[in-house]
Parts: C-alpha cells; structure tokens; sequence
C-alpha cells in the first residue's frame, strides 16, 4: 500500500472545498440546534437557494457578482421567514419536519421541467461563475500546494475563499455567543417557557436564529456552486444535510470550533476509507468482490455509519464536547 | 433593591376588614379578574366571577387536585388564553390574549410546579439571563463587547448580591442541571427577582423541598413581601399557608368557592366539604352503608 498517496488524499479531503462548505454550513446548523435547539433538517435547503439566486441572478438578470451574492443571501433569509413563522410558535419537531420537506420541495421546483428556461432543469445552471475567478490572484494553469499537496490556481482560489469564510463565520458566531443575546438563545435551547417567563420573546429569538443559521448554510451553497462552477440540483439533496449533521456531531454539538473540526475530519474519515479499502483489495487481504461495480462507493459510506455509531456510543458528546454537561440535557 | 428596607415602607392593609366572601372587594388591588373562564372541551377548568388580589399581601390558592389552580395561573400569566374574562394588573387592563413575556416585563413573573431551571447553563448564568432590557440581548451591539460590557457587569455584582442572600453562592459557577431539586426552586425564585417584578406568581413554591429547605424557603417568600412585592402562591400543604399566608383563596372545579385569611379558610365548612368530597352529607346513600364501615371514606 502506498501510504503517502493515501495520506495525501486524505489532506486534499480534509482541506478541499467541499469541506469547507460543509464547515460553513454546519456554523449555521449550529446555531440552529446548537445553541438555539432548533432541528433543521432541511439545511440543504437553504443553500440550493441561495446557490439558485446567485446563479439565477447572473444568468437571467446579469447582475454583477457581488449583487448577485447578496441576492443570494437574501433568498436564505425570505426562506427562513417562510420555515419560521408557521412553526416557530410550535414545538420544535414541527419546524425539523417543514425544514426536511421544504428542502426537497425547493430542489425538485428548480429541477422540473416547466422551469428549464429559467433555472436550468435537471442540467442545472451553468458559466455564471466567471466573474467571481476574475478577481483570484492565483494563475488557473499553475499549481499551488505544500510538498506533494497540489492544487490548480482555480480550486486553490475557491480553497483560501471558503476555509477564510468559514473562519469568519465561526468567529462571527462565537462574538455573538458570548454576548447576552447568545445567552438568550441558549436560555430557549433549555427552556423556552422559562425564557418567556423572564420576558424574553422567544418567537423573535428563534427567528433571528433561523435567518442567521440560514444564511449562513446559503453562504456555503454559495461556495458550492461557485467552486463547482454550476448549480447543480442534485448537489442539493438531502443526503447533504446528513453529512452536515454528521460533521456537527462529531466536532460536539454547540462548540465553537466543531463544525470546522468536524468537517475536516468527516472528509478525511471518508477519503482514508476509501484509499485504505482499494489498498486492501490491491495488496490481496480484503477481496476484491467487496468493492467490485459500484459496490466500493458504498461500503465506504457503511464504514463511516458503523464509525459513527461507535461514536455515539463511546463518545455521544463529540470530540469537543461535555459529556456531563450532556447528561444534565436530559435531568 | 436594598436589604435594608423594612416593612414600615410597604404598610399591609390589616386583613380583619375585609370581608371573607368569595370575590370580596380589597382596598388596593393589584390583579382584579372578572368573568375569566376557560374551557377544555365541556369541562370549565376555570370559572372565576370575581377575584381581587391585594397589593403587599402574600395570597395561597388552595385547593384540591384538579380544582384549576395551574390553570388559572396559566391564564394570569399569558401561558393561556381564556375563552372569557378580564384582567387588570395594577391599574392597566391586559388586552384578552397577552405574552408571557410582555407580562414579565410588565412587572409580573411567574415559577413554575415542575422546576424550570436552564440546565446547561450555570447558576450565574441562569440569574444574569432575568434582568430586563439588556443592551447585549440585541442583534448587534451583541457583537461589540465594549457596548454592553459594564451593564454586563453591574448585573452580574446584583445577580452574585442575589446569590448570596438565596445562600447559593458556592454554586455559582456550577450547571444548573447539577442543583437538587430544592436548589432548583430557590434558583427559580431568586432567578425571577432579577426581572424586579411588582407580582410574584410562585406555583408549588415548597412541592418537592425537604423539610430543612422549607423552612428557608418560606423565609424568602416572606422576605420578597417586606422588599415591597405581592405574591401569589399555590400550595397544597395547610402547615405552610397557617404560616406565611395573609389571605387565602380556595379553588374547588374551577370556581373560587371561599376567602378569607388562613383560620378562618381552616374552619369554613365549604372548604372541608370540597377537600373530604362535597357529597358526605348526602344522607340518602349513608342509611344503606353497613353500620360498621366506618372507616370508608
């Protein structure tokens, strides 16, 4: 077995861009049932719409970039206006099952055919992605990276973008939780009647929430779309959630750093399995049969599943988290 | 709030004038409630003509399982809505459907019966969060420290003052998840004098406290009386209300069926009737019970 080409594989998963777009989306998603305790499962959703305003706005409307962008972020916030105030009044399972449907319904609305015109079918929308490569410092024909790490100009452009977001995002969030107004959103985590007792609206908290989480998932559709260079419908289903949630916990649930240390670690958790299965069936210890066809693609995914659910058992808090503290969740 | 007030600040209407009658008009009501009814259904689980709550005055409502007590605290403090019924907090007719949180703010803040303390938060925490109008509990001066840092700090030396009075300060920094069940109710208690109400609504404020805690629970009660609050509280416990009550209110299947202050409720016929069961005088079916049972109840 080649374990350099393993290990590097495994850095370039760990730091590729879809990490972090899922480090971005798990900062909202921990607002969301992190410190709020509200279950998003539809934060795929968010994203495909943000991604879908920005692609929609440049190829139809022609809007410059940075309009384009903010569009984008905008349709994240009408989107939680529209999850919101039908159920944040309700108990939180309301809004987890409004979120997962919302999510689909959004992604087969830009994928039907009646809307090929304007959103581009099941081919999804594509070239719109220009203008924001006009601005990387980084030569798309050159390759960039440490030692046998490499990169074209293009991915290392996307790359700096979205781990310097999610930086940002997860410093913009950890301001926000220190302050009072985070201590609110917690206060409605453990209680939401003792919260209204003491006077605080909890309907206009969990709002404010919802949009903040949302738009930070709509932030990672972004990157998504941008570093694919497309909108892709089926870039947005609900497995993609999942592995947001699955990144989340495993970092530790309303922890500031976890949603990035979850992400790294997801991707990497995948890419090891994956090199280390095909260099097993190379060198002759696991059959080939188990990762014959589409088979290999697979087994990879049921590894992760048997790993996480190890970890639920031996460590439900996640890496960063307390496991005392999690207990008295439940007192 | 200082610890020096006495009572001499707040004078207490003597009870001995008030007429002990359900619906009985006091000399200066802060809650007056008129016509409130609530309904499950065909069931009236609330059905209050009249009920006047004085100002200074620490009020047990009593009454059997079942009689709308939760209820009827539920209606007062914006948790329900009811089907009818006005109420006047303190001069100020409340609109028929209100929030808690607006009630809170207003001045009148309720505990609950099955403890709600923030679990994972710590006890400091948990006091911080009561104060009202918090600079930091918006958007963005959230984000900049300096702009609510001092308030910050001026509410956390009242809540750690608080503390030490509730004797809770060794567990300041502790989760709240981590307190005894009667820790829990003292830290819901000295929790909701931050938000300085003018009406404390305790729900069950001794169900669950040992008897050592009790004693000092009561102590607080009586003290949020001399600091110049009223307080409402349901109790089950007659030893409890003989000893802090200065009025008594007693419900039975949703009506106020009797008022009066703590000797007088403990003689009144109506109450024992409604607490042994209203029907033990129903001599009918007595003369066909053997003449041994007489133990059955």
């Amino acid at each position: 077995m080649d374990w350099d080409i393993i290990f590097r594989n495994a850095i370039i998963a760990g730091f590729s861009r879809e990490a972090a777009v899922y480090a971005i989306a798990a900062v909202g998603l921990n607002v969301h049932f992190g410190y709020t305790g509200l279950l998003n499962f539809g934060q795929v959703g968010f994203m495909a719409i943000s991604a879908y305003g920005v692609g929609i706005s440049i190829t139809q409307y022609n809007a410059p970039v940075w309009l384009a962008f903010i569009i984008g972020l905008l349709a994240a916030v009408v989107l939680a206006l529209l999850l919101g105030v039908p159920t944040l009044r309700l108990r939180s399972d309301y809004l987890a099952i409004v979120t997962i449907a919302a999510s689909e319904i959004i992604r087969l609305t830009f994928r039907s055919v009646a809307l090929t015109d304007w959103s581009g079918g099941s081919n999804g929308i594509n070239g719109f992605a220009d203008g924001y490569y006009r601005f990387s410092p980084f030569d798309p024909s050159q390759r960039y990276g440490f030692g046998n790490v490499q990169v074209f100009g293009n991915q290392a452009w996307i790359i700096v973008v979205g781990w310097t977001l999610a930086i940002l995002v997860t410093v913009l969030v950890w301001l926000l939780m220190r302050s009072p107004w985070g201590r609110v959103l917690k206060s409605i985590r453990e209680d939401e009647d003792a919260a209204r007792a003491l006077g605080k609206n909890a309907y206009f908290y969990k709002m404010q929430s919802l949009i903040l989480g949302g738009m930070i998932g709509g932030l990672a559709g972004i990157v998504l779309s941008v570093g694919q260079q497309t909108v892709q419908p089926d870039a947005y289903s609900p497995p993609v959630t999942f592995f947001i949630w699955t990144a989340l916990i495993l970092g530790g649930v309303g922890r500031i750093w976890s949603p990035i240390f979850g992400s790294i670690a997801f991707w990497m958790i995948l890419s090891l399995t994956n090199n280390l299965l095909d260099g097993l069936v190379n060198v002759g210890i696991v059959p080939s049969a188990v990762t014959a066809g589409v088979r290999g693609g697979s087994i990879r995914f049921v590894l992760v599943g048997l790993g996480l659910m190890l970890l639920m058992a031996f460590r439900p808090q996640g890496v960063f988290g307390d496991r005392n503290e999690m207990m008295l969740a439940d007192r | 709030m200082t610890d020096t007030t006495t009572t001499e600040e707040y004078p207490r209407e003597p009870t001995d004038p008030i007429e002990a009658t359900p619906g009985s008009s006091k000399p200066d009501p802060i809650l007056r409630v008129d016509g409130m009814v609530r309904q499950f259904g065909g069931l009236k689980a609330v059905d209050v003509d009249h009920l006047e709550i004085q100002r200074h005055w620490i009020t047990a409502l009593i009454g059997p399982n079942g009689a709308g007590k939760t209820t009827f605290f539920n209606l007062l403090t914006g948790f329900d809505t009811p089907n009818a019924g006005t109420v006047v907090f303190d001069g100020d007719t409340l609109p028929k459907r209100v929030s808690p949180n607006q009630l809170a703010r207003d001045g009148m803040v309720r505990t609950f019966q099955l403890t709600k303390s923030l679990t994972r938060l710590p006890v400091i925490e948990n006091m911080k969060l009561g104060v009202k109008e918090q600079l930091g509990e918006h958007f963005l001066p959230a984000l900049f420290k300096p702009a609510w840092a001092s308030q910050e700090a001026s509410i956390e030396e009242r809540a750690d003052k608080l503390l030490a009075r509730f004797k809770m300060d060794h567990m300041r920094d502790e989760f709240a998840g981590t307190l005894s069940g009667g820790q829990r109710k003292l830290l819901e208690m000295a929790r909701s004098l931050m938000t300085d109400p003018r009406l404390v609504m305790l729900d069950e404020p001794m169900a669950g406290v040992n008897p050592a805690l009790t004693q000092s629970l009561l102590g607080h009660v009586v003290g949020l009386r001399d600091l110049g609050m009223t307080v409402i509280f349901v109790e089950h416990d007659m030893d409890v209300v003989h000893e802090i009550a200065d009025w008594v209110v007693v419900m039975a299947e949703g009506q106020i069926i009797a008022e009066g202050t703590p000797d007088a409720i403990s003689k009144n016929a109506k109450v024992i009737d409604a607490y042994l069961g209203a029907h033990h005088d129903d001599t009918d079916d007595d003369t066909e019970l053997p003449a041994d049972d007489g133990g059955h109840l």
